[in-house]
């Protein structure tokens, strides 16, 4: 059997002086994706570069206008951040409905964004939130970029080899208000047949949407950004059953994404019962107040 | 029944409970031997073919690779792995390792290596060369034409059996209710999957440990595929990590025998729960249409049942299962004209097996969803016309098979009909809104062994020991369920001594007497039970006989309890069981022991009825189980937290096949739901609350009364499921798991017909 | 490649080659064979132990990644041949059926207790809502849990 070369860096600045030197580095972040790929053959590493010691890459911070999550951040901590639950509550309740608990305690923001994977609960939620991925090369540069540019297909994100995920930036709202819902088999511990996450800033004198931006999961090889939704819903008041308003929008937004595949007659339906959920957790959320 | 038993009825914790809650119980997958190697199977990845070439150089080159085994270099002797008993006539069709393809699973080749990492990965090495052939599923069996997956044929057996006129009765001024019902491939999901170990000498003796259902039939089946006689084969059987019919024919017992024979060295054979999923056994998929015919009082006047089972690519006891299903619907209604036919033919599919309730489940989903069906084709309660036909205690069975004792189905839903107050439920549908609920009924009935079709005995003895404690010799194997605790109950009652003083090892083939069909067909409690009543008897009169000649006194004035014997004439004369075996040692150059051979003598039929309450989300076709009562006639209790440990995972069993369970193929016949991530058992969130209520009249011929329930409990719950969500939406599905897709389609075609 | 961890209060320096998952560290190279492999994908919850305080499934894991790391495993709850209450509650609320389940099953309820001593029965059910169980339906297992939280000395 091969030997893997295993190499553990204790903060960034180590890990950036010795990545050049790895040929072919794999990263390890919470490791619950990958290692059922290493498992199954699909990934044959030669050298780990195991990242859950850098422990400054683990913290959930709240900045002038935006909250700023190290990439080493487990979903648990996520789900249970008060700052997220605040400025950020669809991507607390995608990551509360990531896997089962002891998947939450391990798996990372920063691996599950790298791992790309269609049906992936909290990157529709980060897309929704005009979420920005700050990463860092062997030189050292820190590059921001969109997390729409960063997951660029199923499974595929456009990283360099040596390029390594350390914070997501997600810009605040005043005023905003968010929610995630998603569809599997079953209740908790499933994968997202459909998942939904809408963001929106709301003014409670007209009571009427402003900003909405709306994303789907598991419609396609990548989750991605409605404008069609999302500008279904602008400008229309809560007291208005939007619900009603959408239901075309999403239908064709479901053709367009899934027409003629298997899966289409069930998710056209089914995704009406997910804008409404996603909707009335985000009616919960203004009468509770937070974004 | 009279009530001052001592240790029956009394919920006692699972004899190895301690171990099992410290970690510290050894599987057999924990097991370690000195030098010990280990073994990984490669299963095939197309459905149906022929291997044109195999390549294992590669993986013999890996470093720690000790050798590869295909079927260019192993046995090649014909088994089926369904039997257990020499005598027992059937196809035999498996070998070790087969060039020809049959599912996808099919054994190609097995590793043995140093360690397990190094044998995963050698199996990747192994290249196969396969020249596809066309997949043949259930139905494409039935095409005369189409290729043949075994050169006899496509079909596997076909069975008929009737009563009075059914073609008759149904042309009669009936309402006659024909459905169509499917029932799906279902994995058993024991949470440890397939392992044993296996260990040889020179001069080829071959030990086994196993957590196996019938130790007899491990070594069996050794013999049968090894071409080496029983005496050289001993059986262990190990601690079981959950069976439920999995794990009942030996499937890696005879590789990996066979590896550590032709290695030299102890070996440990284990599969991922990918290959468990694909290739081992499931329950057979069945697709059944029936028509019933019933009057307008809701008489069923006569019924027509027409089964196709999926009995997978290799023959096993997918007969047997189309049998026991056409048994089953003889025994739960007094129905005059009946006729049930079944076709059961080979697929390239996973191979069909023992799933817990043996064709129950498949039966009573096809038979209980076509009964609501007529209920509500004349406008009447499911309930009422189900009591007005179901069977009374002491009823005979209409084909002659054993007498159905003491069978208190009617009690079990007029109970169950008022505890969960079903009239006001079911008249009062919330169906109003997104969120629609509903409920529903199904009864089932299962057997008690194999009285009436195979050899049913046990052989047993039970001796005192030097410290006055007992030992039970017994081919027993607990899968978990808490047999050898019932048994200790069951001693421990006749011979009024604490269960703990019992001791009682688990089958071994060398020291074990014969038992004739181990841990099978819900024969444990009520045959080996009654053994060990009867048995723990025989002891007893041998306790008071020697003790009256001891006490100096008659053996009517012996009394004992917990191990110390009294003259009640004279109470100041006692002796401790540990004393008086010293003495009897002494004095009659004899053992307190005795052995006996009890054979059963009847099969009663065991009764249970579910009621459950659903909810639908009429957008998302998602279904959340409310609220699940459970009734069941079981005769006694013999430990009650046990029989309610068995309905409830009876149960999410049960919601599993109902709602989400299903190995699924592809058009290729190619599994597309090898592991748990995509086959949805059903976890904590999902499972409702379950309430158990037992009917508890006895039966004659059972341990103080005992009958079955662990089969029993899991074959009524998922036509209850689909009846509720029927009720509930209006709809018809006619084909299991009820998925969402299938629920929306469903209401998607009831709207366009509206 | 060395490997320092804690396990059930002992400190390990360990040759282990890096391809190791944790779980088979435990199981091959301390003997601790209670954590169990019943998927190998983290979907079953057999191999759970408490990392860092936190219930993890050790086979999703590789053994390097606990560098440091304090780990408490099933056989680490019994202090000095006393069960722990939760193990105990496990028996007398006849939450153990076959058995296999019921070491990781114990850590992740025990990892909730620690974190969580009064936990809802929505709690409870999530947090076992990753360990699946074939015999019990979690019907008792979520009994005995409930138990040790609503005893008098509460789920700590």
């Amino acid at each position: 059997m091969e030997k893997w070369a295993f190499y553990s860096p204790q903060s960034l600045r180590e890990l950036i002086e010795h990545l050049a030197e790895i040929h072919n580095p794999c990263f390890v972040a919470g490791g619950t994706d990958l290692m059922i790929k290493i498992r199954n053959y699909k990934i044959k590493p030669t050298t780990i570069v195991n990242l859950n010691r850098i422990h400054e890459m683990v913290y959930i911070r709240k900045e002038d206008e935006a909250i700023a999550i190290g990439a080493m951040t487990t979903f648990t901590q996520i789900a249970e951040s008060p700052i997220v639950n605040r400025y950020a509550r669809c991507l607390g309740q995608s990551a509360g409905n990531v896997g089962s608990k002891q998947i939450r305690n391990i798996a990372t923001i920063g691996g599950n964004i790298a791992n790309a994977a269609p049906c992936a609960d909290s990157i529709t939620s980060l897309m929704a939130l005009g979420a920005r991925v700050k990463t860092i090369n062997i030189w050292g540069e820190i590059h921001e970029k969109p997390i729409d540019d960063v997951i660029i297909g199923r499974e595929e994100n456009n990283l360099d080899e040596k390029e390594v995920i350390i914070e997501i930036r997600i810009p605040t709202l005043e005023g905003g208000y968010s929610a995630f819902s998603k569809i599997g088999s079953r209740t908790a511990v499933t994968i997202s047949k459909l998942n939904m996450a809408i963001v929106l800033s709301y003014n409670k004198a007209d009571a009427a949407i402003e900003c909405p931006k709306v994303a789907f999961g598991a419609l396609g090889p990548k989750p991605f950004i409605s404008d069609a939704v999302a500008n279904s819903i602008k400008g229309k008041k809560f007291t208005y059953p939007v619900i009603d308003v959408i239901k075309p929008v999403l239908l064709k937004e479901v053709e367009a994404s899934i027409a003629g595949r298997a899966s289409f007659p069930y998710k056209r339906e089914a995704i009406m019962g997910l804008a409404e959920n996603t909707l009335n957790l985000l009616m919960d959320g203004i009468k509770e107040g937070g974004y | 029944m009279k009530d001052d038993l001592k240790y029956i009825g009394k919920t006692l914790p699972i004899h190895d409970v301690r171990e099992k809650v410290t970690g510290q119980l050894r599987y057999v997958g924990d097991m370690m031997l000195h030098n010990m190697l280990y073994g990984k199977l490669l299963l095939s990845s197309i459905s149906h073919g022929i291997i044109k070439e195999i390549d294992t150089s590669k993986a013999e080159a890996l470093q720690g690779v000790i050798k590869v085994f295909t079927y260019k270099n192993s046995v090649d002797k014909k088994y089926n792995s369904y039997m257990w008993y020499k005598a027992m006539d059937t196809v035999k069709d498996e070998v070790l390792f087969t060039n020809r393809v049959r599912f996808m699973g099919d054994r190609i080749a097995a590793v043995v290596a140093t360690s397990k990492e190094i044998a995963e990965e050698a199996l990747t090495l192994i290249k196969v060369d396969y020249e596809e052939l066309p997949f043949i599923d259930a139905e494409g069996a039935l095409v005369e034409e189409n290729i043949k997956i075994h050169p006899w044929g496509n079909i596997m057996s076909k069975r008929e059996m009737e009563n009075g006129r059914v073609d008759e009765a149904l042309k009669k001024d009936l309402t006659i209710v024909e459905d169509t019902i499917e029932t799906q491939k279902v994995h058993h999901a024991a949470m440890e999957t397939h392992a044993c170990v296996a260990d040889s000498t020179p001069d080829g003796t071959i030990t086994l440990w196993s957590p196996c259902q019938v130790a007899f039939q491990v070594q069996l089946i050794v013999s049968e595929a090894l071409g080496i006689p029983t005496s050289k084969i001993r059986v262990i059987k190990t601690a079981m990590g959950g069976s439920f019919g999995g794990k009942g024919q030996p499937i890696l017992e005879p590789i990996c025998a066979y590896l550590s024979l032709n290695t030299g060295a102890p070996v440990r054979l284990e599969v991922s729960r990918a290959q468990a999923i694909i290739g081992t056994r499931t329950r057979n998929a069945t697709k059944g249409r029936v028509r019933i015919a019933v009057d307008k009082e809701g008489m069923i006047v006569g019924r027509d049942i027409d089964v196709l089972v999926d009995g997978g690519a290799y023959h096993t006891n997918g007969d047997a299962v189309a049998l026991a299903m056409g048994k089953k619907a003889f025994r739960l209604y007094r129905i005059k004209n009946q006729r049930y036919k079944s076709t059961t033919v080979y697929s390239n599919t996973p191979i069909g097996g023992a799933c817990r309730g043996y064709g129950s489940p498949q039966i009573h989903a096809i038979t209980e969803i076509n009964i609501d069906n007529a209920a509500r084709a004349i406008g009447m309660d499911p309930v009422e016309l189900r009591l007005k036909n179901l069977v009374h205690p002491y009823d005979k069975d209409p084909l002659n098979g054993p007498d159905l004792g003491n069978g208190r189905v009617i009690d079990c839903l007029e109970k169950g009909k008022k505890a969960f107050n079903w009239e006001e439920k079911f008249n009062n549908r919330g169906q109003e809104g997104r969120f629609v609920t509903g409920v529903g009924v199904a009864c089932g009935v299962h057997g008690n062994g194999y009285y009436g079709a195979h050899p049913d005995y046990m052989m047993m003895t039970l001796k005192v020991l030097e410290d006055g404690k007992i030992l039970m010799l017994s081919g027993l194997h607990d899968l978990g369920c808490g047999t050898i605790t019932t048994m200790k109950q069951i001693v421990g009652e006749v011979l009024k001594i604490h269960p703990d003083n019992i001791i009682i090892p688990e089958a071994d083939t060398f020291y074990s007497p014969y038992d004739s069909a181990g841990t099978q067909a819900s024969r444990v409690t009520f045959v080996c039970g009654g053994c060990a009543q009867e048995t723990a008897n025989l002891l007893k009169e041998k306790i008071y006989k020697y003790s009256a000649a001891i006490l100096e006194c008659t053996e009517d004035a012996i009394e004992m309890l917990e191990g110390v014997i009294t003259n009640s004439e004279k109470p100041s004369d006692r002796i401790s069981l540990s004393d008086l075996l010293s003495k009897v040692r002494y004095q009659f150059k004899r053992e307190i022991s005795v052995t006996n051979t009890y054979e059963s003598k009847a099969n009663p039929g065991v009764y249970t009825v579910n009621f459950v309450e659903v909810m639908i989300d009429k957008l998302t076709g998602m279904v959340k189980i409310l609220d699940v009562l459970s009734v069941s006639d079981i005769g006694r209790a013999i430990n009650p937290g046990f029989v309610e440990g068995q309905v409830h995972g009876a149960i999410q069993m049960g919601i599993g096949f109902a709602l989400s369970e299903e190995i699924k193929l592809d058009a290729k016949g190619r599994v597309t739901t090898a592991n748990f991530s995509k086959y949805h058992v059903i976890n904590a969130p999902d499972m409702p609350k379950v309430k158990v209520i037992l009917v508890e009249e006895g039966e004659e011929y059972g341990p103080f009364g005992a009958k079955s329930i662990g089969e029993l409990a899991t074959v009524a719950i998922a036509p209850a499921i689909i009846n509720a969500i029927n009720w509930a939406l209006d709809i018809n599905i006619s084909s299991l798991p009820a998925t969402p897709e299938k629920i929306i389609e469903a209401l998607n075609k009831k709207a366009k017909q509206a | 490649m060395l490997l320092n961890m804690r396990v059930n209060g002992i400190n390990y320096a360990l040759d282990v080659n890096p391809r190791l998952r944790l779980l088979d560290v435990l199981r091959e190279k301390l003997s601790l064979t209670g954590a169990k492999e019943g998927c190998g994908e983290g979907e079953c919850g057999g191999c759970t132990i408490i990392l860092d305080g936190l219930a993890v499934n050790s086979c999703l894991v590789l053994a390097h990644q606990a560098e440091g790391k304090e780990i408490i495993t099933i056989e680490g709850l019994e202090k000095d041949g006393e069960l722990d209450r939760l193990q105990q509650s496990f028996i007398d609320k006849g939450a153990v059926q076959c058995g296999y389940c019921t070491p990781g099953m114990l850590m992740s309820c025990k990892a909730l207790l620690m974190k969580n001593p009064n936990p809802s029965n929505e709690e409870i059910k999530e947090a076992i809502e990753g360990n699946l169980c074939r015999c019990t339906g979690y019907i008792k297992i979520i009994d005995a849990v409930r138990a040790v939280a609503d005893s008098k000395e509460g789920g700590n």
